[in-house]
């Protein structure tokens, strides 16, 4: 995106912002889609944040990826979105879950995104959010335990049963 | 895949999967989109901006072009009363002139012309005009004296200048017929003999004696002094202010204004510096009156939760909405409680309508000056100055409000509570006139005038950013009187 863009978008030009729209909806979807526990859900996820993209637009700085800090806005706006959904923090207790063990059997059969994506939809919220967070958004456990207002403990294990979990989804995906 | 997963490359399998991966929203999630955005801003387009006021640039084009037609017709008249000034004095001179002439030569022909014969010259100044005479004009040739004598040509609108011009001639009937075709239609005097143009370049243009000037005084007179009183009835154009962070209220909201209906009414005291340039100051006292309906979305998520000290605390809650007021903003809170025992989802949308009347007094205190162009009774006048605006009063109230969700009431007792934010009360701004004005007599004089008046930004203390400035466009109509 050109400064011009930018300037525009935060003038509010609807043609700049439909151009910006165009450019980013296919990836923050995909975004939304992994944060989010229905389709339905995502598109709110969606809808939102790119209203609150272009509210804040003006507090880009310029410094850094402008994609890296308009996905962080999409994640944020998908963590709020949980959180209000829920009316609470996303994590889950432990236990809940009957998850499957490191050692279950594999099937050695590749999904492509859009079903990996209806797999990491079954995850527990809380599950999906710390896996989002630590595998797709490369934020660190201390980093995750300050978003989620959460211990560094919990979220260590909260990865550890979501990849495990994940694991067994995709495997009982693959079989069917 | 196999190998990823049992060496616990989980991560790896996955972000590869998810790289560069993307999904199409649905087809109306733009427009979806588009419905929740802030109001966009207006994008200047002088055209559009324009457009809005087209009743008065109207009003002011027809003023405008009948008071240009009145300053032609105008010129016209008093042109003719100079040419009739100068023909007189010319009549005269030409009368003492013609008789001189004709005792000293030898007149075998004196012919006549009639006076509605126009003659094409280039004058002292070099440039092509066209003069008309007017007056009856005397061309005296003979074939012997070789001599041209009595033309005399009115000089007052820039045209022939030629006094008692006697020439030697080598063929006096050549230059007979050219005489007479040059009177007869549009010529050059390349036909001339050579000496004749150099003549007309070299003569002296007759000077019109200026007691034979009409006396048409400028507007005023020559009096130093005037007080103008004017009204202007105008409209109002708030510039709107650009989407802001870290407000209170929705993030969508409408607004729709009615005509905001301004007058104004002006006491100035002006003093000329010269002819052309006058400063004034004084004061105007200007009312506004506007109505507006808000239309706020907000989400229940969105309301804060009124602890109420029972059990039921979460199901009263109020929504919160920043408006522009003149001068500042307000924040409407609107107070509602949950109907019965369903409350609503946390994202379900809730739709608002507050309605709000505003009237606002300001007094102004403007500095001015004020050119006039032109002479004689009509004049054009550009006045251009600053103004320092003073809030006397903002009278804002929300005359109606409403939440749609059925789910919710508004309290019975404690609906809405306003917040009035008022960074100050004085603010600069500018203005910009152009207009006529008639001299009705030497002390009164009329002007009618459109008029722009604008606030300049001024920074919002509350919310951060500039406040929303205010332009008016306002018809002037004013009477001065000179002393």
């Amino acid at each position: 995106m050109t400064e011009t863009e930018l300037k525009a978008c935060i003038r509010g030009d609807r043609r700049a912002q439909k151009a910006f729209f165009d450019r980013f909806r296919g990836k923050m979807f995909a975004l939304c889609l992994r944060y989010a526990s229905t389709r339905e859900d995502a598109e709110d996820m969606l809808q939102e944040g790119f209203v609150r993209v272009f509210r804040d637009l003006h507090q880009y700085s310029g410094a850094g990826n402008f994609e890296g800090w308009v996905r962080k806005v999409f994640v944020n706006t998908a963590l709020q979105y949980l959180q209000k959904q829920r009316r609470g923090p996303v994590i889950v207790e432990l236990g809940s879950y009957d998850v499957a063990t490191d050692d279950s059997p594999f099937f050695g059969e590749e999904l492509p995104a859009r079903n990996l994506i209806k797999v990491l939809q079954q995850l527990p919220t809380g599950f999906r959010t710390v896996f989002n967070l630590y595998v797709l958004e490369g934020y660190s456990h201390p980093e995750i335990a300050e978003i989620l207002n959460i211990s560094v403990g919990t979220s260590k294990s909260q990865l550890l049963r979501a990849k495990a979990y994940f694991r067994s989804l995709l495997e009982a995906s693959l079989t069917t | 895949m196999e190998k990823d997963l049992y060496n616990d490359r989980l991560e790896d399998y996955v972000k590869k999967s998810f790289e560069d991966y993307e999904e199409i929203p649905p087809g109306d999630m733009w427009n979806r989109i588009e419905e929740v955005l802030p109001t966009q801003e207006p994008v200047r387009r002088p055209l559009v901006f324009l457009y809005q006021y087209k009743w008065q640039i109207a009003a002011a084009s027809v003023i405008m072009l009948l008071a240009c037609r009145l300053l032609l017709v105008q010129s016209y008249y008093e042109q003719q009363l100079r040419s009739i000034a100068a023909q007189n004095q010319t009549a005269s001179s030409n009368k003492q002139s013609s008789s001189a002439a004709l005792s000293v030569t030898d007149v075998s022909e004196v012919r006549e012309i009639p006076s509605n014969n126009t003659i094409s010259a280039e004058n002292s100044g070099g440039s092509s005009t066209r003069s008309t005479a007017s007056s009856v004009q005397k061309i005296n040739t003979t074939n012997n004296a070789s001599q041209i004598s009595g033309m005399v040509a009115d000089n007052s609108v820039g045209g022939l200048a030629i006094n008692q011009v006697s020439l030697p001639q080598e063929d006096g009937k050549t230059v007979q017929q050219v005489f007479n075709r040059q009177v007869s239609d549009v010529t050059d005097f390349s036909l001339l003999p050579a000496a004749v143009p150099a003549m007309l370049k070299t003569s002296n243009p007759v000077s019109i004696p200026s007691a034979a000037t009409p006396t048409i005084k400028p507007v005023g007179g020559g009096r130093k002094w005037y007080v103008l009183v004017g009204i202007a009835p105008g409209r109002i154009k708030e510039r709107q202010r650009p989407s802001h962070p870290g407000g209170h209220g929705p993030v969508f909201a409408s607004r729709s204004e009615m005509p905001e209906t301004t007058t104004s009414f002006s006491l100035r005291l002006g003093r000329a510096l010269n002819r052309k340039i006058t400063v004034e100051s004084g004061i105007s006292y200007q009312e506004m009156k506007r109505e507006t309906i808000h239309k706020p979305r907000f989400e229940f998520r969105e309301g804060q939760m009124i602890p109420t000290g029972g059990t039921h605390h979460q199901q009263a809650r109020s929504f919160q909405y920043d408006l522009n007021t003149y001068g500042g903003s307000a924040s409407v809170t609107l107070r509602a409680d949950v109907v019965g025992s369903n409350i609503p989802d946390e994202n379900e949308r809730i739709e608002a309508v507050i309605r709000s009347n505003e009237n606002v007094q300001v007094l102004q205190v403007p500095l001015t000056v004020a050119g006039r162009i032109g002479e004689g009774r009509m004049l054009g006048v550009v006045r251009a100055g600053i103004v320092g605006n003073y809030m006397i009063s903002n009278n804002f109230e929300v005359t109606a409000y409403q939440l749609d969700n059925p789910e919710l009431q508004l309290q019975n007792n404690n609906a809405y509570t306003v917040e009035f934010h008022r960074p100050r009360r004085f603010f600069p701004g500018y203005q910009i006139a152009l207009g006529a004005e008639y001299r009705v007599s030497e002390k009164l004089s009329v002007a009618a005038f459109p008029v722009i008046t604008g606030d300049f930004p001024r920074r919002d203390n509350f919310r951060g950013g500039n406040l929303p400035g205010q332009t008016t466009l306002a018809f002037t109509a004013a009477a001065s009187y000179w002393f």
